[in-house]
């Protein structure tokens, strides 16, 4: 799973730190002054250190709660993100991330703490319901079984309810939430693409029947669920029939079929797609570092300092996309992410 | 030497070389001046550096020039040599996984790319460290040679591995020729298995980024700018990455004028294929 454990001299004699150590005895495990030594140094490759990552444990100095992306969410009251860990077990070829890191290694910043607190701090300042997403830089459940995210985070949200807190993933490890009490403000959302998009471009990440039988069974257990088809990607030649945006939403067709299936929408929380969009500089960065890579050798174009393929008809097939998704949910139940 | 997977070895001394070059079946390169350095059709570098960490690192500068100008492609970098133990046995092998500089306290980090292999903190010091205060390997190379690697090559294509030949129990007084032999050779395996991972790397990252064959050709025809060298490159490794190879060798076909032309000619038929 690690190459490596790297620890913060700081929080190296925490509690969590040492039940997290405790679990890997046969690795090497690395003092370190401060996370940043190690962590997106120059001189780094992502596309190599990707083969065998470590784990670097750490404290979170800074700000620890942060506004959300616009567009990011569901929601139009405040909006925030917190990141207890940086970089991915996955590794999907359209994530931003490998563009934001020069370093393939997994941050765990271990002040849980301190990002409670800081929780605290942003409802105080915000007006209505705010929402906080966790799973903007990391998939928060991914390595849940070593960070025991959800055992602290989940009943943390439960304390406060005026708050609500997204848990975005692509993982099956719901074990620990399958353990609790589902809470009411707590959303599970599970990312999906098309079997072929994932078999193209989704690395190391679980099978999507997988993916909805645990989405299936947090449903059945009380969570609240939602679904986040995301990002499309029209015209791809992974779509085997062909390469024009037609073939796109047949996949899209199969998937919505398979997750309806299983998962009942009468009762899923909210339903999302968006489009592949990435910030300009991550996008170049990663052209350097996947200049194989078929999916950004095509032609883009940028607006707003975000880089989108170019598609033709876009708004057209989004539509159409959408057409197809109102198949299954209801339209109120939708979002488009921007 | 043009290789794809090459790895350099460095050593500070010419024992330590002796079962490197053996293993290896590396002959010297009578070109390579000052350094002695040995090589191998298979694409193994050996360089002996001489004693202490300015050595160390002058010399991994000298062979990463040297190479440059016989290949331009990358190549994993490697640091073997002996070192004192507070605690290790006389034999044993460690790979850094900290490398302290005693003088400066920098600190490097070498990526932990390969399993297998114990592990520990390196401590390079410029004067031999007799009384081993800390738990770790001491030695005089490791940090002056990992600082230069970083120049020249990405971290994870840098390693370091120490063999004990000396601890509280066993003097440094009592090192001698054989004995550095005897070293070395005891852990050849593992040097072996070290070197397999970093030509296995060192592959991956040569077929992932070295530049297209092609644009050799253009750029002697062509004289194309720096920035028209960069889009030209850009081009062609789309062409390749979208499976339009024989469209790009359709268009190549054609006589162009200059870089501009062909430039507008590629980008025009990208534009217009299928799906984008």
């Amino acid at each position: 799973m690690f190459s490596a454990i790297y620890i913060e001299e700081e929080v190296a004699n925490t509690e969590r730190v040492e039940s997290i150590v405790q679990r890997f005895p046969d690795l090497p495990q690395i003092r370190c002054e401060r996370y940043s030594e190690i962590f997106n140094r120059k001189a780094q490759n992502f596309r190599l250190q990707k083969r065998a990552p470590a784990l670097i444990l750490a404290k979170k100095y800074g700000k620890l709660v942060l506004p959300a992306p616009a567009g990011y969410g569901f929601d139009a009251s405040a909006s925030y993100y917190f990141s207890h860990m940086l970089n991915c077990v996955y590794d999907c070829r359209y994530c931003f991330l490998q563009g934001m890191y020069r370093s393939a290694n997994y941050v765990l910043f271990t002040n849980y703490e301190d990002f409670g607190a800081a929780i605290d701090a942003a409802i105080e300042q915000s007006a209505g319901s705010p929402v906080f997403y966790s799973g903007y830089d990391c998939d928060s459940l991914a390595l849940d079984p070593v960070s025991n995210f959800c055992r602290f985070f989940v009943p943390e949200f439960s304390r406060r309810p005026q708050a609500t807190l997204e848990i975005r993933t692509k993982s099956t490890q719901i074990r620990h939430l399958l353990e609790m009490q589902p809470i009411p403000n707590c959303v599970i959302a599970m990312s999906f693409t098309p079997r072929q998009a994932g078999a193209g471009w989704e690395h190391k990440v679980p099978g999507i029947d997988k993916r909805i039988e645990a989405l299936g069974k947090l449903q059945m257990a009380g969570w609240k669920v939602a679904l986040r088809f995301e990002p499309i990607i029209f015209g791809s030649e992974i779509f085997e029939a062909g390469t024009d945006a037609t073939d796109t939403l047949a996949a899209y067709r199969q998937l919505f079929i398979e997750v309806f299936e299983k998962i009942d929408p009468s009762t899923v929380h909210s339903v999302s797609n968006g489009l592949f969009r990435m910030p300009l500089g991550y996008y170049k960065n990663i052209v350097k570092l996947y200049p194989d890579e078929a999916l950004f050798a095509r032609q883009t174009e940028t607006r707003n300092g975000l880089v989108l393929l170019s598609i033709d008809r876009e708004s057209e097939q989004l539509e159409a996309l959408e057409e197809l998704l109102f198949g299954f949910i209801n339209p109120q139940q939708y979002y488009r992410c921007g | 030497m043009t290789h794809c997977n090459g790895v350099n070895l460095v050593v500070a001394h010419a024992l330590e070389a002796k079962p490197l070059i053996e293993c290896f079946r590396l002959s010297r390169q009578l070109a390579a001046k000052p350094y002695p350095i040995y090589g191998s059709e298979e694409g193994i570098c050996l360089i002996v550096s001489g004693m202490g960490r300015q050595a160390a690192m002058a010399a991994t500068v000298h062979l990463g020039e040297w190479q440059a100008q016989q290949m331009g492609l990358v190549a994993g970098w490697l640091n073997v040599g002996i070192a004192g133990h507070q605690k290790l046995a006389i034999g044993a092998g460690i790979l850094a996984h900290k490398i302290i500089e005693r003088e400066s306290s920098n600190c490097f980090y070498p990526s932990q790319m390969f399993s297998g292999f114990a592990t520990g903190d390196v401590i390079s010091v410029d004067t031999p460290e007799l009384n081993y205060p800390e738990n770790a390997a001491y030695e005089m190379e490791a940090s002056g040679f990992y600082a230069s690697a970083m120049g020249l090559v990405s971290a994870e294509l840098a390693q370091v591995y120490k063999i004990i030949s000396d601890n509280p129990f066993n003097s440094v007084a009592n090192i001698d020729a054989s004995f550095v032999t005897d070293c070395l050779s005891g852990q050849i395996d593992q040097i072996q298995r070290l070197v397999s991972g970093l030509q296995e790397l060192a592959g991956a990252y040569n077929n992932a980024y070295k530049p297209p064959a092609v644009l050799v050709q253009l750029e002697s025809k062509l004289n194309p700018s720096v920035t028209q060298r960069l889009q030209l490159k850009r081009l062609v490794q789309r062409y390749h990455a979208l499976k339009c190879s024989d469209k790009l060798n359709d268009i190549l076909e054609k006589s162009f004028n200059s870089a501009r032309q062909l430039i507008a000619e590629l980008e025009l038929n990208l534009r217009r294929s299928k799906g984008q």
